[in-house]
């Protein structure tokens, strides 16, 4: 799936699923995200999704919209989402702009995402 | 050659991907440290995004500044679409139970040092930050 100069590989990771997020995310990004999740969970099944957001140095409050469509989608077809590693320029930036945060599940490391989903 | 003024056109969601990446770019450029730099790039993709959304084009500039040694970078983000009605209300927080998402405005302004809106209805918004560090 790509958009842009924007990369975003679904990766298996035994009935997990990993979504490294890298570079500057933006709304159409994670619509089409939305999709190709969505259709994966479908045909595939998954216990919970992982967000990797290590590679996301700025979000804006329509990029975390987006990100919460795709969350709560994914919650919808059975499979929770764990954001993982959010950078403090993100998480201070979020704040600031005083986004509702109520639907996030964050850790620091994807280890700690798999071992809260298994 | 350190670049001190960038200017460029926001015509859709990909200049303001665009514009957040300039504004990293430059940041970097002059030294800013990396905190102040994804602060400002969130405040102006938040005002790009307006941009595209309520005016459908307008412009960036990017000037890079200095006080006192420290680096700075100034945005300047204009359209001529419709303009604000109520600035005082559009500069307020609104609990948003519905989910919808304000202009980001307030948000914005706590991002950077400094703020500035001029908005006209029906001719235009111009909205000036600066971002020190």
């Amino acid at each position: 799936l790509s958009a842009g100069d924007v990369r975003v590989v679904l990766q298996p990771i035994g009935d997990l699923v990993l979504l490294p997020l890298q570079g500057q995310i933006h709304p159409d990004l994670l619509t089409d995200l939305e999709g190709a999740l969505l259709d994966y969970l479908q045909q595939h099944g998954a216990r919970g999704v992982i967000l990797d957001m290590v590679g996301v140095e700025v979000l804006d409050q329509h990029d975390f919209d987006g990100l919460r469509r795709v969350v709560e989608g994914a919650t919808l077809m059975g499979a929770p989402v764990v954001l993982a590693g959010i950078r403090p320029s993100v998480a201070a930036g979020l704040t600031m702009l005083g986004v509702d945060d109520s639907w996030v599940r964050a850790v620091r490391t994807v280890e700690q995402a798999m071992a809260l989903l298994r | 050659m350190k670049q001190r003024m960038h200017r460029m056109r926001i015509l859709s969601e990909a200049d303001t991907v665009l514009a957040v990446l300039t504004v990293r770019e430059m940041a970097a450029q002059i030294g800013m440290n990396k905190g102040a730099s994804a602060a400002l790039a969130t405040a102006v993709s938040e005002l790009a995004t307006n941009v595209v959304k309520y005016a459908g084009r307008g412009t960036m500039t990017l000037r890079a500044l200095t006080r006192r040694e420290q680096p700075g970078l100034e945005a300047v983000v204009e359209d001529h679409g419709p303009g604000i009605a109520d600035v005082e209300r559009a500069m307020t927080d609104r609990v948003s139970t519905g989910g919808t998402l304000g202009l980001g405005l307030p948000g914005s302004k706590r991002l950077v040092d400094e703020f500035e809106l001029k908005s006209t209805p029906g001719k235009g918004t111009r909205v000036c930050v600066v971002k020190w560090g």
